[in-house]
């Protein structure tokens, strides 16, 4: 398999995280093709094992920088969100994009990587280059504020044996 | 105590869920959740987030990869920041566009003088029957007409004409110089237009910047600026047609530019060249 067929096998996987990542329409592809274009720029430092991880880790990167980008632009303004670009009003994923737009990107990073895509933890933590702890961490905050925010977060419930021991653990990011 | 009988924390819960553990400790989890079925209940709504996710972004990964994103096909747009050479493409565009030529130049004549302002226009004609063609004419030219359309697009939007408004200039012109390179924002104070703000917008080559200003009347001209990808070619200064408005282009010191909009004859001509001035006090 040559280098640009094994990078078009990643595509499709590719625009499924931009586009929950970024909750962009089909301008999530635009981030893809500045993924492909600087993973082909970089063709040459390639190992084969490692280009999944790399191209992930790129439009991580790349995704990072256009939303530092987008804050500076909009400082002083009011945000415009996320999500609900490019999903059909009341769609199934229109609710799960307005759910992942409470997430601050690394745990929307940590979440999407680990359940969309797949990755093991260790993997996950290599992509966002942080520890396997630090990803963890994320991911578990991730799901406690997606919880949160579609009104089924169990946390509310009492008597719950695990958060009653670790209470460090009841941090709901919101 | 051997690490499988630790107590079970919520990481274990996580872990059990993305099956990120052992055998030994799976089976601790998997008794302790039997015993809190609350604990259970987290994992179980975890569970459902997962196929939740899965399943509303599953068709995304099925769709047909777009041909911009397609690595087979050869790449005509790229979304990189990097500067490409459109040289040997804009020599082999040149070619064809000697040949069609003389089409292009009746069927332009024809359709300004069909514009119902078309005087401004026609009086531009001999200038550009005078000008050659050139590579940086072939670029300008797609370059006028995509200010053309921005133009149509923005200078009539009641809500949001610009992304940031002049009021915020310090911000735009950062904005601008980060995405575009061009720190460049023109000043038409003397000729009476006043910046209304601006964009960045898609420009032949990468970012671009479209600003729009504004006369007393309330008419607005629009002028579109995007650094050149090499500093090769001539200048040369051409007006093409718009529907109603008239559109004026050239390359100046690396930077196309393009102003559009409806102003009179002798207007434009200081418009542009006070444009050119600027865009030369801005260029080291």
């Amino acid at each position: 398999m040559t280098s640009r067929e094994a990078i078009e096998t990643l595509t499709p996987g590719l625009r499924r995280y931009a586009r929950a990542l970024t909750g962009l329409g089909n301008a999530a592809d635009e981030i893809v093709q500045a993924t492909l274009m600087r993973t082909l720029e970089e063709e040459r430092r390639w190992r084969d094992d490692e280009l999944k991880m790399r191209v992930y880790g790129t439009l991580t990167q790349l995704n990072r920088q256009r939303q530092r980008a987008q804050a500076v632009r909009r400082q002083g303004e009011a945000p415009l969100g996320r999500g609900g670009v490019g999903t059909k009003p009341g769609s199934r994923r229109e609710a799960i994009s307005k759910a992942l737009d409470v997430l601050a990107t690394e745990e929307r990073e940590a979440l999407l990587l680990v359940v969309l895509e797949g990755f093991s933890y260790q993997e996950a933590a290599e992509i966002i280059g942080a520890p396997k702890a630090t990803l963890v961490a994320r991911l578990m905050r991730a799901r406690a504020a997606l919880a949160a925010a579609q009104g089924l977060d169990p946390r509310s419930r009492p008597n719950l044996a695990v958060l009653q021991r670790r209470p460090d653990h009841l941090r709901v990011v919101k | 105590m051997g690490k499988g009988q630790e107590p079970v924390t919520e990481a274990d819960l996580h872990a059990f869920l993305d099956e990120e553990i052992g055998a030994e400790r799976r089976a601790k989890v998997a008794e302790h959740l039997e015993q809190k079925p609350l604990d259970g209940a987290l994992v179980e709504t975890w569970r459902a987030q997962n196929e939740a996710l899965r399943g509303a972004f599953a068709r995304i990964a099925r769709e047909a990869v777009p041909l911009s994103l397609s690595l087979s096909q050869p790449l005509t747009v790229r979304a990189t920041t990097v500067p490409i050479s459109t040289r040997r493409l804009d020599l082999a565009r040149t070619a064809r566009q000697r040949r069609v030529a003389i089409a292009s130049a009746i069927a332009f004549l024809a359709g300004s003088i069909a514009a119902a302002t078309g005087a401004i226009v026609v009086q531009h004609l001999p200038n550009l029957f005078r000008a050659e063609t050139s590579i940086s004419t072939t670029v300008g030219r797609r370059i006028a007409t995509r200010a053309a359309a921005m133009y149509r697009t923005f200078a009539n939007d009641r809500t949001r004409p610009v992304e940031i408004a002049a009021a915020q200039k310090a911000e735009l012109g950062r904005w601008l110089s980060e995405r575009t390179g061009l720190s460049l924002i023109p000043d038409f104070s003397s000729e009476g237009l006043a910046l209304v703000g601006g964009r960045v917008t898609p420009g032949e080559f990468g970012a671009a910047a479209f600003l729009l200003y504004e006369m007393t009347t309330g008419e607005r001209i629009g002028v579109f600026l995007e650094r050149a990808p090499d500093d090769s070619a001539a200048e040369s200064v051409r007006a093409t047609p718009g529907d109603r408005n008239t559109s004026l282009y050239g390359r100046e010191k690396g930077t196309y530019w393009a102003i559009i909009g409806s102003l009179g004859d002798e207007r434009w001509k200081q418009v542009a060249q006070h444009l050119v001035n600027q865009i030369r006090a801005a260029t080291p």
